[in-house]
């Protein structure tokens, strides 16, 4: 939880703050119940929430619907496009208008902020950052030695409790989720994210003890919020960190006997592949037509930075055994 | 659009003006931006891709390569119909329409 008031109790209004957010200055007067970074200096955009759009007059057909469906069978999310204005629209959850310099979301249901949270600290934000010619990939990142080690991967595909593996081992987290990721004088940077991960209820238990009690994501999800730093789990790391290597987790089958740690390096041709595969609003951007400059940026980022497949055992009692393996690795490097 | 099967050393082959093609060290991908696909080329594959714009011809590509990687034609035609024909299959080159005979064209 934040740890200033979000409301000023004098006037019952809410409270404007500044969060350094995947790079981004971010002006806010939302109550955000996850911990964000403060950010100092002039803000990058706003987000707020209105009860009517930001403008008027209708917005042409979208250029992308998903293929998956609400309750009421409407598409889970579809993507419109009007002059330097975008909006994403979630059914169940609102109306996110993106500007140039402001994120306005019109809620579909004022009494659940959390989903708006969820959806703005991911999708939305994501897709703000590619419109400026930001890629973000679907990874959560750690700090090893100064630098950002990603680990690229799907819901549930592992990258969550690797990186919580190697905060364990000390590496402070970057973010967990969504790494933005940028040209830098080094090579790539890593950006990131906040101060907060989402485990699963076993992850959060192997990792902080059965007494933590952590909340859910959300109450219709079954991941928890787990802080990170400030005598929670971990360390934060609220910095840009130059990029120094990508792992792909590839967790063998329960029940399989072997329980070595394999590391195996992509040439840069599948390394790029594997970034389109992991961008976190892969449609968006192919429906915006932002694919050839991202694929440019891709390049260049499978040049600079080596990507690995990391395969290792099922089963949370192996991770300190993989993590010691990663340290080899980049230390090898 | 030809089928492999008809690919000839006379053939003329046309990449699709719709595919971005990016190096990667002696590798290469393509982005289709019509489906949004991505494929990946090997080092061969990827300079075979290089040779279609200056070369055209199948036979002057198969030249090359015969060259280029000390291979015999027999080997380099393999690889190259090979590779021509999944490139056209996925709408990514295509094959120049031949021009019709010449006597045939006189007669009409």
């Amino acid at each position: 939880m934040s740890e200033e008031p979000l409301f000023d109790e004098s006037t019952g209004s809410a409270v404007w703050r500044t969060y350094n957010l995947y790079g981004l200055m971010v002006a806010s007067d939302f109550p955000f119940t996850s911990r964000l970074p403060p950010g100092p200096g002039q803000p990058d955009l706003t987000f707020t929430c209105a009860g009517a759009p930001p403008i008027s007059g209708d917005f042409p057909p979208p250029v992308y619907v998903s293929r998956f469906r609400n309750a009421q069978g409407k598409s889970n999310c579809s993507f419109y496009r009007r002059g330097e204005l975008d909006l994403l629209r979630f059914p169940d959850v609102g109306d996110f208008y993106l500007g140039t310099d402001r994120i306005v979301c019109q809620s579909a249901n004022p009494d659940d902020p959390e989903m708006v949270e969820i959806h703005l600290l991911g999708t939305v934000l994501s897709c703000w950052l590619e419109r400026t010619g930001v890629p973000s990939l679907h990874a959560s990142a750690v700090v090893a030695d100064g630098r950002t080690v990603g680990f690229l991967s799907y819901n549930g595909g592992g990258k969550s409790s690797l990186a919580a593996a190697m905060m364990q081992g000390g590496c402070p987290l970057l973010t967990d989720d969504v790494l933005a990721v940028e040209p830098s004088p080094q090579g790539f940077a890593g950006r990131h994210g906040y101060a907060q991960m989402r485990l699963w209820p076993t992850e959060a238990e192997h990792f902080c003890g059965p007494a933590a009690g952590f909340p859910r994501v959300h109450r219709d999800a079954s991941k928890v919020r787990v802080p990170v730093g400030n005598g929670a789990f971990g360390t934060f790391d609220g910095a840009e960190r130059p990029l120094t290597a990508f792992y792909l987790p590839v967790r063998r089958p329960p029940g399989d006997r072997d329980t070595w740690v394999e590391i195996e390096a992509l040439c840069p041709r599948d390394a790029v592949i594997e970034f389109v595969r992991h961008s976190f609003v892969a449609s968006l951007v192919e429906a915006a037509g932002w694919q050839p400059r991202r694929l440019d940026l891709f390049a260049r980022l499978a040049l600079a930075v080596p990507v690995k497949r990391l395969i290792y055992p099922s089963g949370l009692e192996h991770l300190p055994r993989v993590r010691e393996a990663i340290l080899n690795d980049l230390e090898d490097r | 659009m030809a089928q492999p099967s008809s690919l000839r050393a006379d053939t003329t082959i046309r990449l699709s003006p719709k595919v971005l093609f990016k190096i990667l060290d002696d590798e290469a991908v393509l982005l289709d931006l019509q489906s949004g696909q991505y494929f990946g080329l090997n080092e061969l594959g990827c300079r075979i891709w290089q040779l279609i714009p200056a070369h055209g011809r199948l036979g002057e590509i198969q030249d090359r390569l015969v060259e280029e990687y000390d291979v015999s034609t027999d080997q380099a035609w393999h690889d190259l119909e090979d590779l021509i024909a999944e490139l056209m299959r996925r709408g990514l080159v295509s094959a120049v329409p031949e021009p019709p005979p010449e006597n045939l064209a006189e007669s009409r």
